[in-house]
């Protein structure tokens, strides 16, 4: 069951909270009924992949795919490494000129370090997107004629986080991705902060591949992932990870079709099962509830720090589930240390985004509080009275 | 009534097989792969084994090679 003694705001780690559906699969797991799902035929091997498949369906509905186009990882950063690395390789197998990938300024290191490297080794021309902004708020429209311009006749891949893992503000547009679907770019979207938190899907977001976490909003423990893939992806990557695939054993290529070719080795098999609990747990709940408890008390503590002395708040109002704030003075760590002794947990630092702090003129790092459905007011409450005393 | 082996490859495919055929009405199982020993397939009952097959095709089911069980 839920701590009771702590207030736990970082949900954009990881997720906190007891989840039955999730507690179940976990149980289930450790009743030790299980095989390798995909390798051999015997009943407990058999009954590991009815699991996987189940989940595989699950996120297939979610995301508004087929099952064979979810490709399980253990956390998001494979699942961009794979995507990344991935439709690079098979881009660059198709043309004769350096690709040109667009991202943005907001990137968590697990886009832009792997954009980085191929830059360095010469593979990529990249260029990163500064999203417009009036000094409260990330402007979406001149975001938009930004994004434009920046397209060119070389421009191959665009990768890009939908939402900032700092600060929750928007930065993927819907309208950014249709563009891209008319231009015939493919796009890659890191929903990492957006996944469990609001509606994502390809509906919605027409891009070609989402790549998100287990263990955030969807709920399930660390060591789930997912690159999911639209039934109408402009680009299937490559595989960048060769071994074991359960089929096609003889070939010394990774199998022809998905999700295999892009699954080598054994699968995270409890952890895909936990994020299935997640997603089942998701579907009972309902995204607008979620959706809705998240706001209030995001906007709660938002308003409240925007009015404290001494905070520079850096979320702008009516963002989604998370606020970054600093207290002038002091180091971010420092606030972090005081906040923990009363039993309210939140993250201090650079929040693995250091060219999103240069964007938000933060000064390199931050506070960031981050909620859940499962945080509610009188958390948010307890939370702006002991950071007032703190700060007296 | 005769139950064909359909070989599916992968074992998400064979899932996938399994998924389809049942909304169908067919009886299918996953099982051990008749054809080469190694991936799976379907073992699944019918009449007509090509009306089974244009089914899977039609769901995106890539068929790797078949056999008749009984």
């Amino acid at each position: 069951m839920r701590r009771t003694d702590i207030v736990y705001f970082d949900h954009a780690a990881a997720w906190h909270g007891y989840v039955p559906e999730v507690s179940q699969a976990v149980k289930e797991y450790l009743a030790g009924d299980f095989g390798n799902p995909g390798r051999g035929s015997h009943m407990l091997s058999v009954r590991s992949s009815e699991r996987v498949y189940e989940v595989r369906e699950r996120a297939a509905r979610l995301f508004k795919t087929s099952p064979e186009r979810v490709v399980f990882t253990q956390n998001t950063t494979y699942a961009l490494n794979l995507a990344i690395q991935g439709c690079i390789k098979k881009i660059c197998g198709e043309i004769s000129f350096t690709p040109k990938v667009i991202t943005s300024a907001l990137e968590h290191n697990s886009v832009m370090r792997p954009l980085k490297e191929l830059e360095r080794k010469g593979v990529i021309e990249l260029c990163i997107l500064e999203p417009a902004f009036d000094g409260m708020r990330i402007d979406s429209g001149k975001t938009f004629m930004r994004f434009r311009s920046q397209i060119s006749g070389n421009t191959c891949l665009v990768c890009m986080t939908v939402r900032s893992n700092l600060t929750g503000e928007r930065v993927l547009t819907s309208e950014m991705a249709r563009l891209t679907r008319k231009l015939g770019i493919p796009l890659i979207a890191d929903g990492a902060q957006s996944a469990g938190h609001e509606g994502l899907d390809f509906d919605d977001l027409p891009a070609d591949i989402i790549c998100v976490p287990g263990h955030k909003g969807l709920m399930g423990t660390m060591s789930s992932g997912m690159m999911v893939i639209s039934d109408d992806a402009l680009v299937l990557p490559e595989p960048v990870i060769s071994g074991g695939s359960g089929a096609g054993s003889r070939l010394w290529e990774m199998p022809a079709l998905l999700p295999e070719r892009l699954e080598a080795g054994t699968l995270p098999l409890l952890g895909i099962m936990t994020l299935g609990g997640g997603m089942k747990a998701l579907e009972r709940i309902g995204i607008e509830e979620i959706e809705y408890r998240e706001r209030i008390v995001t906007r709660y503590i938002t308003e409240r720090l925007m009015a404290m002395k001494n905070i520079t708040v850096y979320s702008p109002s009516g963002s989604r589930s998370q606020v970054l704030f600093n207290v002038k003075g002091r180091e971010s760590g420092e606030v972090c240390e005081l906040l923990e002794n009363n039993g309210i947990l939140v993250r201090g630092g650079v929040h693995c985004a250091p060219s999103a702090h240069l964007f938000y003129k933060t000064g390199e790092s931050g506070v960031r509080a981050s909620f859940s459905y499962k945080n509610s007011v009188n958390e948010a409450e307890y939370f702006i009275l002991k950071l007032s005393k703190l700060l007296t | 009534m005769q139950t064909f082996y359909i070989n599916t490859g992968s074992v998400t495919y064979a899932h996938k097989a399994v998924s389809v055929l049942v909304k169908n009405g067919y009886k299918a199982r996953i099982g051990r792969s008749l054809i080469n020993s190694c991936g799976y397939g379907v073992y699944v009952e019918g009449e007509h084994r090509e009306d089974i097959e244009k089914l899977l095709w039609e769901n995106g089911v890539v068929i790797e090679g078949r056999k008749e069980v009984s």
